[in-house]
C-alpha cells in the first residue's frame, strides 16, 4: 500500500514537476540516465510524503512547461521539434585553463567583408560617437570606438533572477585588428563557473567600453551578481556601457510590435535568421546537457552569435541615426519621423529641437508623434519669441485637436503666449480656464493641477 | 485636591536610580507635568485601586488582588570592554550605569558569545544588543556590519529612529569616531526599490524581518555582499515569538542565514532578547543551533505593582450570564482613567477595540479627557498613524490607548501607569507583556484583569494562581521538521551549492557525517537524502561528484511560506479618492471587510461598499453608524484521501456477542491523510452601539479560504461506545474535551505549538459514519505533523490520561477536560474511560486505509461540521500544565 502511494505520488510529481516536462522537450525514445544506485536508494529513503512536497513547483503545477519555466506553447514545441538533438559536448569547444579551474570555449573569427543582413561588420568604423552619446543619452559614450569596445550577450539557466541561476554561456565579440572575434565561453557544468567568470571579467577590462542590448538591467547584473558570489571582481563599474535597447526603442516606438532585438536586427539591419532557437528554451537546452540527454545547445551557440553580431551592426546603425543615411549614402532603414522625432527628443540646443520637431512634422508623423512634435514646435517658437509663428503653431495644433492631454499643454502654453507676448489677458485667462477644466477632466497630477489654478487665479485678478 | 504624591513627573530622580526608564530611548522624558484638571477626588495609581478595593460595586467585582512591593534597581559598572565613547554617549542618554543584566549582556557579547537576554518588557534590552553593534562598527572603522531581525515592521522602523538617534549622538561628541557615515536602515516590503540598492551598500545596520530575510535577502544574496562579508551580529528580538511551525522556519532561514555569511567569510554572532519564557536556554539553542549564554535575571527596578482580577457581576442567574467585559471595560474606565496619568486597555480583537476607543472617547469629557487624548492602536493602522500614537504616548500627550497585542511587543511607548486586560491574552507570556506595559521607575502600577464570559477567563477567577506562578509554556521548535527542512535545503540550495567532503576512498557523500562541511544543514538528519532526493527524482538539484547545484529555472523561496501568516494584505481605500484608510490581513478579511461591513478607525464609522476579493482592495465610505458588524464563519473539513490507517477491532479486544462469537467490526481506528478545509463567512449581524441590540442581519458572498492539508484523524465505533458503556448523550462533549486535549499534548511529542493545530471533532461524520476527531496541519500542503501525530497518538493517549487523572480538580477544569460548564458534570469522568480504553490493550494495526468497513456514510464529497467555533483554543499556558 505504501509502496502504491509513493509510487502514485512521484506519478503526480512527473506530471508537473521538472522532470517529465524536461522529458518532453527532448526525444523521448532516449534512456533516462541512471543515477549512482546507492544514491538513488538513499533518495527513496525518504518518507514517500516528504518526497511529493519536494517536488512541488506551485507556478508550474499541472502545465506543461519549457524546464525554463516557461509555459510550452504548442508554437514554442514545434519550434524546438524543428531542431534535431546533439548528444554530449558541444562541437569546436577548446578548454581554457587558469588558476580558478577550466571552462570552454568556442572561438569564430570573421574576416573583413563579412555581411550581417544587409550590414558590413566594418561599417562600425562610419559610425558617429556624437550621434550614439545622443541617443543613448549618455555622455559618457560621446568618445565611444567600436572597434576597442566588447559586444555581450548572456544565456542563463532562468530569467527568475537570484543566486540560483547560472549564466552558462557568455558571448562576446570584439575586432582584432580588421578580423571580427566571436568568443563564446560555456560551462561544461557548474562547477566552471568562477574559473569563467575570472576570464570573462579580464576580456571586458580589455576593451574600452561594453555594448549590449538590455544589458544595464540584465546581463550586467547577473553577471555581477555571480561574480560577487564567486569572489571575482565585477569590471563594469566605470566603464562605458552602450545599451542598445533604449536608442532603438527611441528610433523605433510605436513602428513594431516590440522594441525586442530580434525585432530591430530583422526591420532595420534586413537579417534574418535562418532559424532560431528561442531564448525560452535555452534554460532546458543546458540542463539537459547537464543531465546527459539529447539537448539543443548548438541552437543556443547560434541564437548567442547571431545575438552579439547584431549588437555589433546596430551598433553601427545607431552611428550613423543623426546623419539618417549609411556609409555608403544609402537610406536608413526604419520610420523616419519616429526617428526625426527621437532627434528632436534627444537634441542638445533649442535650435536643433526645433528643426527636428519641423521635420518630423513635414514628414508626416502621425498620433501621439505628432501631437508632441506640435506641443513641442509650438514651446521652443514661443520662448525664441517668434511669436506670430508661435501663434499660428498654437492654433494649428489646437484646432487639430482640443481634447487630449496634449491640449491641457497647448492651452497652457498658448495662455503664457497671450499673456507675455502679445499682452492680451482677457484671452490668456480664457485658456488657462480651459486648460485647467480639460486637465481636471484628464485626471492631471495634483502639482500640475495646482499650477494650473495659480495662473487662473493671478490671471483673473489682473484682469479688468 | 492635589495629591501629587503618585503622579508627579518629570521631576527628580527616585533615589537609587542612575537608569532612564526601562527600554526607552528618550532620557527621562517629560511626561503629562503640571496638568491638572481639577475631579475633585484624589489620582494617583494607589489612591485608585484604594478606591476599587473599598467602595461599591468596585469592591464585589474585584474578586482578587494582589501586590508585589517595589523592587530596588540592581546596577553594575559598565564593562571594561567596552568603549569609553559608548560609555559617555549611553550616560548622557541618562544611562549612568546600566543594570546588572545589561552589564552581563554586554560583557558577554563582547567576549564574543551569543547571548539571549530573556528579562520582562521595558527592562533595558535594547542596550543590551545596541552596545556591541555600535562597539563593532567603532572598533572595525565602520566596515563592521549587523543585521537585525524583528517579528513585525513596526518594530524595526521603531527601533531605526533610535539606532540613528545613538548613532547622531556618537557623531556629536565624537566627530572624529567615523560615525557620520554609519546608517541603519528599515528593509521592508515598505522600502521604495530606488532606495533599496543605496541601503544594499550603505546599510551598516539593516533591519529587516523573517518574511524579507527569506524570500528577498537570502535567495539575492550577492546584492548584499557588503552586508554579509562583515557580518558581524544578528540580532533577533522578542524570540519568545518564534514557536510552533513559524519558529521552526525561522530556524531554517536562519541555517541559511549563517551558510551564506559563512561563504562570504563571515562568522556573526547572535543576540537574542525574549520575554520571560520558561527554559530559555532551551528554546534559544533549539532555534539557533549553537550553546548560548542566557541571562534571564531582571535588575531593572520596579514600583510597586498592584494586580486585580475583576470578575463581572452576574445579570442573568438562572442562566449563568455575566456583564459583558467590554462594557464592564467601559464602567471601569469612569475609575481608572484621568488625566494626570496614562492608561491602556488591551483587548483581543480588532472590532472590540474599535467599539470600546468609540466609547471612551463619547465619553472623554466626563473622564476629564479630550477625545484626541483617546486613541486606539491595533495592526492594520497605517504606520504613519501608529508612529503619531506612539509618539503621543512616549510624550505623554495621549492619556488612553486601547490596542490589541499590537503593543504586546516591544514597540517603544514607554511606561504608562494601569493596564486593563478586557479578557485572559490566552497565555502567560502574554499576559506579562501586556501587564510590563505599565510601571514607571519607582512608581506604583495598576493591573486589572477583566474576566469575560469565557470557561478559561472564569477559570482563573477562582484559581488567580495560574497567572502568578513561573512561566510553564514551553515553546515547541522543530528545525528538523523533514517537511521545513526539506523546503529550506531546497532554498539553501538555490543560494549556493551543497558541497560534501570527500571520503578517503574518492567516494562522495555515502554517510552524513561528510556533509560535515555544511555545519549548518549538514548536521540535521536526513540532508543527504534530501538532496539526492532533489537531484534523483525531482530534478531541482543537479549533481556532480560531491556537490549539488541548483539546475532549475525557478525561485524555490516564493514557493515556502513561513506559517507567520500572510504578508498578502487588504488594502481599505476610501471610495472615489482611493486615499488609503487602513490594510488588514486575507484571513481576517473575510469578516471584516466583506461587502456592508462597519469598518471603525479611531472611533470613525465606514461602510464597506465593495470589497475586490480577488486584488485584495476594499472600499469604504464614512458614514454616521450607530451599530457595528459582526460576522460569522462556518469551517469544514473533508476528506480528501486516507493513506495509512490503524485498526483494531472489537474482536481484538476479547469482546464477544451476546451468542458468544467474537463481535464484529471496529473498536477504533487511527488514519492519516489529506483534508480540505473551508472557511467560509455566512453572515454578520449589525450590533447598536452601547445597548448591543441585534438591529440587523445581511448574508456574506465571499469565496471561501481554502486549505489543502494534512490530518491526523480519528474514529471510533458506535458498538466501541457501548461496550464501554456511555450513554449517547454524554458523548458529545466529552469527545470534543478529548480532541482538544489531543491537540494540547501534541506539543510534548511533535514540538508544535497547539495554534499549528486545527481541531475539528465531529459525533457522527458523515464520511466515517461514527464519531471523529479530526488534527490537521494549518499551513497548506502541512508539514507533517497529521504524519507525526499518527506515529505519537497511543502516547499521546497515555500522556492525556496523565493529565486527566493527576490533576486535583474533581469534576474537570480548563487544566484538564475543560470547566464543568462545557464538559458537563461527568465529563472528567467520561474523558478519563475513553482515554483508559483507547491507551489500554492491544494496539491497531495496520489496515487498508481505503476499505470501506465501517458500514454507512463514506460519500467522498460529503462536508462535515466542524466545533471549532462552540470552543475556542484553551490557552496554552495551559497545555502541558499537571504534565
Amino acid at each position: 500500500m505504501a509502496k502504491d502511494a509513493f509510487k502514485s505520488k512521484l506519478a503526480r510529481l512527473r506530471r508537473d514537476g521538472a522532470v517529465e516536462a524536461q522529458g518532453k522537450a527532448v526525444a523521448q525514445e532516449l534512456p533516462q540516465v541512471e543515477a549512482a544506485p546507492a544514491a538513488t536508494e538513499r533518495a527513496k529513503s525518504l518518507p514517500a510524503w516528504v518526497g511529493a512536497r519536494l517536488s512541488r513547483r506551485k507556478e508550474l503545477q499541472g502545465i506543461p512547461h519549457t524546464g525554463g519555466g516557461v509555459p510550452m506553447t504548442s508554437e514554442l514545441q514545434r519550434i524546438a521539434d524543428s531542431w534535431d538533438t546533439t548528444v554530449g559536448d558541444p562541437a569546436e569547444l577548446r578548454v581554457i585553463q587558469r588558476a580558478e579551474g577550466e571552462f570552454a570555449v568556442r572561438e569564430t573569427r570573421i574576416e573583413p567583408g563579412y555581411r550581417h543582413g544587409e550590414w558590413d561588420l566594418d561599417e562600425i568604423d562610419a559610425a558617429d560617437p556624437a550621434a550614439i552619446a545622443r541617443l543613448a543619452r549618455d555622455e559618457a559614450l560621446g568618445e565611444i570606438d567600436l572597434r576597442r569596445a566588447v559586444f555581450l550577450d548572456t544565456e542563463t539557466s532562468g530569467l527568475s533572477g537570484g543566486a540560483g541561476v547560472y549564466v552558462y554561456m557568455v558571448g562576446l565579440g570584439w575586432f582584432e585588428g580588421d578580423t571580427y572575434v566571436s568568443w563564446q565561453s560555456f560551462l561544461r557544468h557548474p562547477g566552471e563557473e568562477r574559473a569563467m567568470l575570472a576570464e570573462v571579467a579580464d576580456r571586458i577590462r580589455m576593451g574600452d567600453s561594453v555594448v549590449s542590448f538590455f544589458g544595464k538591467s540584465f546581463d550586467r547584473h547577473r553577471l555581477e551578481d555571480k561574480m560577487k558570489i564567486a569572489g571575482v571582481e565585477p569590471p563594469f563599474e566605470g566603464r562605458p556601457h552602450l545599451d542598445l535597447y533604449h536608442p532603438f526603442r527611441r528610433l523605433t516606438h510605436g513602428a513594431y510590435p516590440n522594441a525586442k532585438l530580434q525585432t530591430m536586427e530583422r526591420e532595420l539591419l534586413g537579417f534574418r535568421r535562418a532559424k532560431d532557437l528561442p531564448g525560452s528554451l535555452a534554460p532546458a537546452a543546458w540542463f539537459d546537457y547537464l543531465a546527459e540527454r539529447p539537448h539543443r545547445l548548438e541552437g543556443v551557440f547560434l541564437h548567442n552569435h547571431e545575438d552579439v553580431l547584431s549588437l555589433v551592426t546596430l551598433s553601427a546603425f545607431l552611428g550613423r541615426a543623426v546623419a539618417e543615411e549609411r556609409r555608403c549614402g544609402s537610406a536608413l532603414a526604419g520610420p523616419t519621423c519616429r526617428r526625426a522625432a527621437a532627434l528632436a527628443e534627444t537634441a542638445t540646443t533649442p535650435e536643433e529641437r526645433l528643426r527636428w520637431a519641423q521635420e518630423a512634422l513635414v514628414r508626416e508623423a502621425t498620433g501621439m508623434d505628432r501631437r508632441r512634435m506640435q506641443l513641442l514646435r509650438a514651446e521652443l517658437l514661443r520662448r525664441a519669441a517668434r511669436r506670430d509663428e508661435a501663434r499660428a503653431a498654437y492654433r494649428e495644433a489646437l484646432e487639430e485637436c482640443s481634447d487630449d492631454r496634449i491640449a491641457v499643454d497647448l492651452f497652457a502654453g498658448a495662455s503664457m503666449l497671450l499673456e507675455h507676448a502679445l499682452g492680451d489677458l482677457t484671452n490668456a485667462l480664457a485658456m488657462a480656464e480651459r486648460a485647467q477644466r480639460l486637465g481636471v477632466r484628464k485626471g492631471l497630477a495634483k502639482g500640475q493641477l495646482g499650477a494650473l489654478e495659480k495662473r487662473v487665479e493671478r490671471l483673473a485678478r489682473r484682469v479688468p | 485636591m492635589d495629591d501629587g504624591e503618585h503622579v508627579t513627573r518629570g521631576g527628580d530622580p527616585p533615589e537609587g536610580s542612575s537608569q532612564a526608564e526601562g527600554s526607552s530611548w528618550e532620557a527621562a522624558s517629560v511626561r503629562a507635568g503640571g496638568e491638572r484638571r481639577a475631579r475633585g477626588r484624589a489620582r494617583g495609581v494607589e489612591a485608585i485601586a484604594k478606591r476599587l478595593q473599598t467602595e461599591v460595586p468596585w469592591k464585589q467585582r474585584l474578586v482578587h488582588w494582589r501586590e508585589a512591593p517595589a523592587r530596588p534597581g540592581r546596577t553594575e559598572a559598565w564593562p571594561a570592554r567596552l568603549d569609553p565613547r559608548l560609555v559617555e554617549v549611553f550616560q548622557s542618554r541618562g544611562i549612568l550605569e546600566p543594570y546588572a543584566h545589561q552589564a552581563q549582556a554586554i560583557d558577554a557579547a563582547l567576549r564574543g558569545e551569543d547571548v539571549l537576554v530573556a528579562t520582562p518588557t521595558a527592562s533595558g534590552k535594547t542596550v543590551c544588543y545596541t552596545a556591541p553593534v555600535i562597539q563593532s562598527l567603532l572598533e572595525s572603522g565602520g566596515s563592521a556590519r549587523a543585521l537585525f531581525l524583528y517579528p513585525t515592521k513596526a518594530l524595526s522602523q521603531d527601533q531605526t529612529v533610535g539606532l540613528t538617534a545613538l548613532v547622531e549622538e556618537l557623531v556629536e561628541r565624537f566627530p572624529e569616531s567615523g560615525a557620520g557615515d554609519w546608517h541603519a536602515f528599515t528593509y521592508d516590503g515598505d522600502t521604495p526599490p530606488a532606495v533599496r540598492r543605496t541601503l544594499r551598500d550603505r546599510g551598516h545596520m539593516v533591519l529587516t524581518n523573517p518574511y524579507m530575510l527569506h524570500q528577498g535577502i537570502l535567495p539575492n544574496h550577492a546584492k548584499w555582499a557588503e552586508l554579509f562579508r562583515d557580518l558581524r551580529y544578528v540580532v533577533v528580538d522578542e524570540v519568545h515569538t518564534l514557536s510552533g511551525v513559524f519558529g521552526s522556519s525561522v530556524a531554517n532561514v536562519l541555517r541559511r542565514l549563517l551558510r551564506i555569511a559563512r561563504h562570504y567569510g563571515a562568522n556573526p554572532k547572535f543576540l537574542a532578547s525574549s520575554a520571560t519564557i520558561a527554559d530559555p536556554r532551551a528554546h534559544a539553542e533549539r532555534l539557533f543551533g549553537r550553546p548560548f549564554t542566557v541571562i534571564d535575571e531582571d535588575a531593572s527596578p520596579s514600583g510597586k505593582r498592584i494586580f486585580g482580577v475583576y470578575e463581572p457581576e452576574i445579570v442573568n442567574s438562572i442562566a449563568g450570564l455575566r456583564a459583558n467585559a467590554l462594557e464592564e471595560a467601559r464602567e471601569l474606565a469612569k475609575e481608572v482613567v484621568g488625566p494626570s496619568h496614562q492608561s491602556i486597555f488591551f483587548c483581543g480583537r480588532r472590532t472590540a477595540v474599535e467599539v470600546l476607543t468609540r466609547y471612551l472617547k463619547e465619553n472623554a469629557k466626563r473622564l476629564g479627557l479630550k477625545p484626541s487624548e483617546i486613541r486606539g492602536y491595533r495592526g492594520g493602522y497605517l504606520p504613519d498613524m501608529r508612529r503619531e500614537i506612539e509618539t503621543g504616548l512616549k510624550n505623554g500627550q495621549i492619556k488612553v490607548v486601547v490596542s490589541t497585542n499590537a503593543l504586546e511587543l516591544g514597540v517603544d511607548i514607554g511606561a504608562l501607569d494601569v493596564a486593563v486586560l478586557v479578557g485572559y491574552p490566552g497565555s502567560q507570556a502574554s499576559f506579562w507583556q501586556r501587564a510590563g506595559r505599565v510601571g514607571r521607575r519607582g512608581k506604583p502600577s495598576l493591573v486589572i484583569q477583566i474576566a469575560r464570559s469565557e470557561p478559561v477567563d472564569q477559570f482563573l477567577v477562582h484559581h488567580p494562581e495560574y497567572l502568578f506562578e513561573a512561566p510553564r509554556e514551553k515553546l515547541g521548535v522543530d528545525p528538523d521538521n523533514l517537511v521545513l527542512l526539506s523546503e529550506h535545503v531546497k532554498c539553501a540550495a538555490f543560494e549556493l551549492p551543497f558541497h560534501a567532503e570527500e571520503g578517503g576512498d574518492g567516494e562522495y557523500g555515502d554517510g552524513e557525517d561528510q556533509l560535515a562541511n555544511e555545519p549548518e544543514f549538514g548536521l540535521a538528519p536526513h540532508v543527504p537524502e534530501i538532496l539526492d532526493y532533489l537531484s534523483d527524482e525531482s530534478g531541482f538539484l543537479h549533481r556532480r561528484q560531491n556537490t549539488w547545484y541548483w539546475m532549475a529555472d525557478s525561485y524555490p523561496a516564493q514557493d515556502v511560506s513561513l506559517a507567520g501568516g500572510d504578508i498578502d494584505n487588504v488594502l481599505i481605500l476610501e471610495a472615489g479618492t482611493e486615499r488609503a484608510i487602513g490594510e488588514t490581513d486575507r484571513e481576517s478579511s473575510i469578516t471584516t471587510v466583506h461587502e456592508g461591513a462597519i469598518y471603525q478607525v479611531q472611533g470613525v464609522t465606514w461602510r464597506v461598499e465593495r470589497f475586490d476579493y480577488k486584488n485584495r482592495r476594499a472600499y469604504v465610505r464614512e458614514v454616521e453608524s450607530d451599530y457595528y458588524t459582526d460576522a460569522q464563519t462556518d469551517t469544514e473539513v473533508r476528506v480528501l484521501r486516507l493513506e495509512d490507517r490503524l485498526r483494531r477491532s472489537r474482536a481484538a479486544l476479547g469482546v464477544v456477542d451476546p451468542d458468544g462469537q467474537p463481535a464484529a467490526g471496529d473498536d477504533h481506528s487511527a488514519w492519516r491523510g489529506e483534508v480540505h478545509v473551508t472557511t467560509v463567512a455566512t453572515l454578520y449581524k449589525k450590533i447598536r452601539f452601547y445597548t448591543r441590540e441585534n438591529v440587523g442581519s445581511g448574508d456574506i458572498q465571499l469565496p471561501p479560504e481554502e486549505l489543502d492539508t494534512e490530518a491526523f484523524i480519528l474514529t471510533m465505533s458506535e458498538e466501541a461506545a457501548d461496550d464501554i458503556g456511555l450513554a449517547g448523550g454524554e458523548r458529545g462533549s466529552a469527545w470534543r474535551a478529548l480532541g482538544e486535549l489531543m491537540r494540547r499534548v501534541a506539543p510534548l511529542f511533535i514540538r508544535c505549538q497547539p495554534s499549528d493545530l486545527g481541531l475539528s471533532s465531529q459525533i457522527k461524520s458523515p464520511h466515517f459514519g461514527q464519531p471523529t476527531i479530526f488534527l490537521y496541519d494549518k499551513v497548506q500542503g502541512g508539514v507533517g505533523l497529521g504524519e507525526l501525530l499518527f506515529a505519537a497518538h497511543r502516547s499521546m493517549f497515555t500522556a492525556a490520561l496523565d493529565v486527566v487523572s493527576r490533576c486535583s480538580c474533581e469534576i474537570g477544569c480548563p487544566a484538564c477536560v475543560g470547566p464543568v460548564a462545557e464538559v458537563g458534570p461527568l465529563g472528567k469522568e467520561i474523558v478519563t474511560r475513553l482515554l483508559e480504553h483507547l491507551g489500554a490493550g492491544p494496539a491497531p494495526e495496520p489496515a487498508d486505509p481505503e476499505a470501506a468497513d465501517s458500514g454507512e456514510g463514506f460519500e467522498d464529497d460529503a462536508l462535515y461540521e466542524t466545533s471549532e467555533a462552540e470552543f475556542g483554543p484553551l490557552p496554552r499556558g495551559m497545555a502541558t500544565e499537571g504534565l
